[in-house]
């Protein structure tokens, strides 16, 4: 089966995106991602003559703006969240004896 | 009088993002789910959404209450608390607070079924060696009240509990004469054939307030091809039992539950009508779990996930049907996934745990004194892969919390922080099954995109938003009602369905 390629702008789309992009389809592809001078190639092939390939290229687009949404409330909130989660469950924390302390 | 501009009122106008995930709904591609952290959510274009990460949204936008309201975005980091949502988090994780409710004893492994698909690797009826001896079942009383919880759910299973009820009684006595002094709320739940059920032991069910849980796979001809005895009278063995028990009982206190194999997704209609037919207002309707026998004969009863979502997508609409005319009827699977997604509250569904109810929401006692955090790690100890044996019945809880069993079904037991889970919308409202990924996968994390698990939880998730959303008033309020009754019967109730 014919492998697909897509290239992404590198000055719009991180390593850390295309890869997340890239792994979304690797249930019913294999997956390849390179780096190019022209930005970042995606590589797609079906693992099985019944996987669809219609409009895979537009779908991966479209997913890969999805993740770069993504990477921006991560970077936005990623450490937030962590004191959010940390104060939210401060209370269920158990009791630490004088000898458990470390 | 004249009242001055809008302006006037407004504070700082901009605003933060709140940790947040979306996901574009799969029937409209151009508008998102978006939740909290805490699993409050809303339905949002695409592109509105877009102005919101971007920092566009103005302050007098409908949109801007509404995300504000669901903790998504913050206003005016002077003025506004994050205390709600705190608050809405804990609540969300409450079943974290008093460690495992739900406690199985299997007291024998020996059946008189020959189920292809049976879980458990059942032993013939003659094979005492593997009842559960008294030994064992004084132990693991002793370890059952060291956990915390007020509420303990003690859920006997086999095999076939029934045939060595002898040690099911010693261990109700003994819980209950330690009881006297522990004072925590019990609840004894039997899961059985109900074949052969004595009036004997039907008596010490009632002066104990047993639940029964059985097995009924649909009409005669599909339960009787699923689970075979050599008299191929199982179904009208189980409606005897099912009958008997309520009469003893009470009607509300024998449930059933559906085994679907690949011929079982070809009747739909039936199956729920059969569950109509014998007065049963709820059904729980549970595809192939990959364990014991199940999977030696998955060639022929498995079937892909896809094909039970299929399967789920009719019997849901047919449920509807039913609910519409005047019958109430759930479906225990989809009631859960519809608390979580349409009301705040915690629940006890060990399966839908983050962290995994593994362990922290459930412990299984084996007849052979061997302890395992879920009822699935003990299915695979009985096919020989000991990998989440926590140890045994005469070693302390905290033993049993330190071993590398449990670190390790911790260590991949918080869905937030899993591959794909952590970015995934449904994240706040789903599970994390560590065991159940080793079992299909090979691996505790396993790989989200081939996941059987995640395929369903998916599946069924977006299925009922899109049936809650795109539904009539009366379907709408159906589902709402599915949801509301499974938070009010609370967490030991429904630690029973895992």
């Amino acid at each position: 089966m014919d492998a697909i390629e897509i290239i992404l702008d590198g000055g719009l789309f991180s390593a850390d995106v295309v890869a997340r992009a890239a792994h979304r389809y690797t249930g019913d592809y294999y997956a390849e991602t390179v780096s190019t001078p022209a930005g970042a190639l995606v590589r797609l092939t079906p693992k099985t003559d019944h996987v669809s390939t219609a409009l895979l290229a537009e779908r991966f687009r479209n997913d890969a703006l999805d993740e770069r949404l993504r990477e921006r409330v991560r970077t936005e909130t990623g450490e937030l969240h962590t004191s959010l989660v940390r104060a939210a469950l401060q209370q269920a924390a158990p009791l630490l004896t004088a000898g458990q302390e470390q | 009088m004249k009242f001055v501009p809008q302006d006037a009122f407004a504070g700082n106008t901009g605003y933060r993002l709140l940790p947040l995930r979306f996901r574009r709904l799969p029937w409209d591609d151009d508008r998102v789910l978006v939740t909290s952290m805490a699993g409050d959510w809303l339905i949002a274009q695409h592109k509105d959404f877009e102005r919101v990460v971007e920092g566009k949204l103005d302050c007098t936008e409908p949109l801007f209450a509404e995300m504000e309201a669901r903790h998504l975005i913050a206003a005016d980091p002077n003025h506004s608390t994050l205390a709600p949502l705190l608050s809405q988090y804990r609540t969300r994780k409450s079943y974290l607070e008093h460690g495992p409710a739900l406690h199985i004893f299997v007291v024998s492994l020996r059946c008189h079924h020959t189920c292809a698909y049976c879980q458990v690797s059942r032993q013939p009826v003659g094979n005492t060696i593997f009842d559960m001896s008294e030994a064992t079942a004084a132990h693991a009383v002793e370890r059952l009240f060291e956990w915390p919880a007020p509420t303990l759910t003690v859920e006997f299973q086999g095999g076939e509990p029934l045939l060595h009820f002898v040690r099911v009684r010693t261990l109700v006595e003994a819980i209950e004469q330690r009881n006297r002094s522990e004072g925590r709320t019990l609840r004894f739940v039997i899961a059985s054939t109900l074949h052969d059920l004595t009036d004997e032991q039907l008596a010490f069910m009632r002066d104990h307030q047993f639940e029964l849980s059985t097995s009924l796979d649909g009409p005669e001809w599909l339960h009787n091809a699923n689970r075979p005895r050599p008299e191929r009278d199982s179904y009208q063995r189980t409606i005897e039992g099912i009958e008997r028990g309520r009469k003893a009982l009470g009607e509300d206190a024998v449930s059933a539950l559906t085994t679907l194999t690949r011929r079982s997704l070809e009747a739909p209609h039936e199956i729920i009508d059969e569950y109509r037919k014998l007065g049963f207002h709820s059904i729980s309707l549970r595809p192939l779990s990959p364990y014991g026998f199940a999977r030696k004969t998955e060639v022929r009863n498995g079937y892909p996930m896809a094909d039970f979502l299929q399967f789920y997508e009719v019997a849901l609409d047919h449920l509807l049907a039913i609910n519409r005319e005047g019958y109430f009827m759930e479906e225990t699977y989809g009631r859960m996934l519809l608390s979580q997604l349409l009301t705040p509250f915690s629940h006890g569904y060990v399966d839908l745990r983050s962290p995994t109810g593994a362990g922290l929401g459930a412990v299984v006692y084996d007849y052979d004194g061997r302890v395992y955090p879920s009822d699935e790690a003990r299915m695979l100890a009985s096919m020989g892969d000991h990998a989440f044996a926590l140890g045994r019945v005469d070693e302390s809880v905290s033993a049993w919390l330190d071993s590398p069993a449990m670190q390790r079904v911790l260590a991949a037991g918080v869905a937030e922080a899993l591959p794909t889970c952590a970015d995934c919308a449904y994240v706040p409202l789903c599970g994390a099954d560590p065991i159940d990924h080793y079992a299909r996968q090979g691996d505790t994390i396993g790989h989200r995109p081939t996941s059987d698990f995640c395929r369903k939880q998916m599946g069924l998730f977006d299925l009922l938003l899109q049936r809650w959303e795109q539904g009539s008033a009366t379907d709408q309020r159906i589902l709402e009602d599915w949801a509301l009754r499974a938070t009010r019967r609370g967490i030991a109730r429904e630690a029973e369905a895992a």
